[in-house]
C-alpha cells in the first residue's frame, strides 16, 4: 500500500466519521456548513450518507427482544443476594469471593508465619542463649507479643490451650476480617481482634515485663495459637471463596 | 417508535428519590428501578452475547451487583450508571469465554473489515427512503442484522447499539463507556460502517436491493 493510499484511505475513514455524526447533529454549524456544501457535490459521500442512514434506520427497526422474566431483586437481597446470584452465573467475575473471605485467607497468612517466626524465635534463642540474655535480645515484635499473649489470657479463658482456643481464636480470625466490611467497632472497646493486626498492634504496646520463663512458655503457646488461628483464617477463608465459584 | 428514552415517561426528580431510598436498603424502591430499566438493560446483554439464556443471567447478576454498588451511585445519568455495569458484565463474560476453547472465537475477535465499502462506495444498497415505521422487519432480517451486530468488535458493537438501538445520546454513552466523546464519535461511525459491510452480504434480505447496482445492468 502507497503512502498516498494509507493518507486517502485515512481521509475517507475520518470523512466517514464526519458523515457518521453529521448523522447524529454532532457536528459543529461550521463543520455542518461545510459538509452540507460538500454533500451537494460529492457523489461519493452522499452514497454513502444514504447507506449510513439506511443502516441506522434497520438497526432502529429492530424490535425490542421479549424479556425471558422479571429481573427484580428478592426482598431481603442484602443478605444472600451475593452468592445466590453467583451461582446462576456459569462463571462468575474473578472479584466474586466476598471481601471478608479475602481477608480471612490474608490475615490467617500474616497470623500463621507471625506464630511461625515466634515458635521458631523462641526455640532459637532457647537453644543459643539458654533462656538468660533471652528477654533483652529478643526482636520487637515477639517482645511485645507477650503483651499481646498476657492480653489474650487476660480477656479468655486463662487456662485455655492453644488447641482449645482455636476454635474461639478463628472466630477472633473472622471479626477481624470483619472489620472490612461492617461496622467498624469504636475505637475505646477493648476488642481481642485487634491483636490480629500484626504491625502496629504488637509493637506500640508497652510490655510489663512478665518473669523470663513466664514470657518464654507465653511466646510459645502464643505461636502456636496464632499458628492454629491463622491455618484456621485462611483455610475458612478460602472455602468461602471457593464455594462462591 | 418504542425507543423513547425512559427519562421522557419519568421524571427525573421520582428517579432520583428512588434511587436515594434504594441507596437506603429500600429493596421496594430498587425494584422500580428495575422495572423501568430491565427491557433497556436485558436488550443491551441480549445484543452484546447473543444468547438469551446468558443475556438473562448477565442481567440478573447486574442488577444484583447494581443494588450491592448503589451506594456508592454518585449522580449522573443512573441509565448509564446501570448499562456500564451490564456491559462490565457481558465483558467478563468474554473474559470467561476466552478461557473455554468451545465459545465461538467469532464473538471475541474484532479486525476492522472497513476495505471493502471503501472500493465500492457507490455501491448504494440500502434505501435511504425506506421508512421502518411503516413497514414492520421480516424475521430473517431481524436475525440477519443481530448476527451482523454480534460479528462487530465489542467495542464498536457496544457504541452502535446503545447509540442506534438504544437511542442513548453521545454524553450517555461516554458515561456508560468511560471514555470520551470523540471516542464516541469514531467507535459510532467504525461500527456503522463495519455493519454496512457486513450486511452487504445479503442484500436480498434488504428493504430496498441492488438500488444502483441493478439500474447499472
Amino acid at each position: 500500500m502507497s503512502i498516498d493510499q494509507i493518507e486517502h484511505r485515512h481521509d475517507w475513514e475520518s470523512q466517514r466519521e464526519r458523515l457518521s455524526a453529521y448523522l447524529d447533529d454532532q457536528l459543529s454549524d461550521a463543520e455542518n456548513a461545510e459538509l452540507t456544501a460538500h454533500l451537494a457535490t460529492c457523489e461519493r459521500c452522499g452514497a454513502e450518507l444514504a447507506e449510513l442512514r439506511g443502516t441506522i434506520r434497520l438497526l432502529q427497526a429492530l424490535p425490542q427482544p421479549a424479556r425471558p422474566r422479571s429481573f427484580a431483586i428478592p426482598e431481603g437481597a442484602r443478605a444472600v443476594h451475593v452468592a445466590s446470584a453467583r451461582r446462576t452465573l456459569r462463571e462468575p467475575p474473578a472479584s466474586a469471593s466476598p471481601r471478608w473471605a479475602r481477608v480471612a485467607q490474608w490475615a490467617g497468612t500474616v497470623a500463621a508465619s507471625v506464630g511461625i517466626l515466634l515458635l521458631l524465635g523462641t526455640a532459637l534463642s532457647g537453644a543459643l542463649m539458654g533462656g538468660n540474655e533471652r528477654a533483652a535480645s529478643m526482636p520487637a515484635a515477639a517482645h511485645s507479643s507477650t503483651t499481646q499473649n498476657n492480653t489474650r489470657y487476660g480477656t479468655a479463658d486463662r487456662s485455655a490451650t492453644p488447641t482449645v482456643s482455636a476454635p474461639a481464636s478463628s472466630a477472633t480470625a473472622y471479626a477481624a476480617a470483619g472489620q472490612a466490611t461492617t461496622a467498624p467497632r469504636s475505637a475505646d472497646t477493648p476488642t481481642p481482634a485487634t491483636n490480629n493486626q500484626p504491625g502496629n498492634t504488637f509493637a506500640t504496646h508497652a510490655s510489663p515485663a512478665a518473669s523470663p520463663v513466664d514470657g518464654r512458655a507465653g511466646l510459645e503457646i502464643t505461636g502456636a495459637a496464632l499458628l492454629a488461628l491463622g491455618a484456621l483464617g485462611f483455610l475458612f477463608g478460602r472455602r468461602a471463596r471457593s464455594r462462591t465459584r | 417508535m418504542g425507543r423513547q428514552t425512559p427519562h421522557a415517561d419519568h421524571s427525573e426528580g421520582d428517579e432520583q428519590l428512588l434511587v436515594a431510598r434504594s441507596q437506603r436498603g429500600d429493596v421496594p424502591a430498587f425494584n422500580q428501578l428495575v422495572e423501568r430499566y430491565q427491557d433497556s438493560a436485558y436488550g443491551l446483554a441480549l445484543r452484546m452475547l447473543g444468547d438469551p439464556e446468558l443475556a438473562a443471567d448477565v442481567t440478573q447478576d447486574a442488577f444484583v451487583s447494581a443494588f450491592r454498588a448503589v451506594e456508592r451511585f454518585r449522580g449522573g445519568s443512573f441509565r448509564a450508571w446501570l448499562l456500564r455495569i451490564v456491559s462490565n458484565a457481558c465483558y467478563d463474560q468474554w473474559r470467561a469465554a476466552r478461557r473455554r476453547p468451545t465459545m465461538s472465537l467469532e464473538l471475541v475477535a474484532g479486525d476492522d473489515h472497513g476495505e471493502a465499502a471503501h472500493q465500492e462506495p457507490h455501491d448504494s444498497f440500502i434505501d435511504d427512503r425506506w421508512n421502518p415505521e411503516a413497514t414492520a422487519l421480516r424475521g430473517e432480517l431481524i436475525e440477519l442484522i443481530s448476527r451482523a451486530l454480534l460479528q462487530l468488535p465489542p467495542e464498536q458493537r457496544l457504541a452502535v447499539v446503545l447509540s442506534d438501538v438504544q437511542g442513548l445520546a453521545y454524553d450517555e454513552i461516554a458515561e456508560v463507556m468511560q471514555t470520551s466523546l470523540g471516542t464516541v464519535k469514531s467507535r459510532i461511525a467504525r461500527g456503522r460502517s463495519h455493519l454496512r459491510d457486513l450486511l452487504r452480504t445479503h442484500p436480498e434480505l434488504l428493504p430496498s436491493r441492488y438500488r444502483r447496482a441493478s439500474e447499472m445492468g
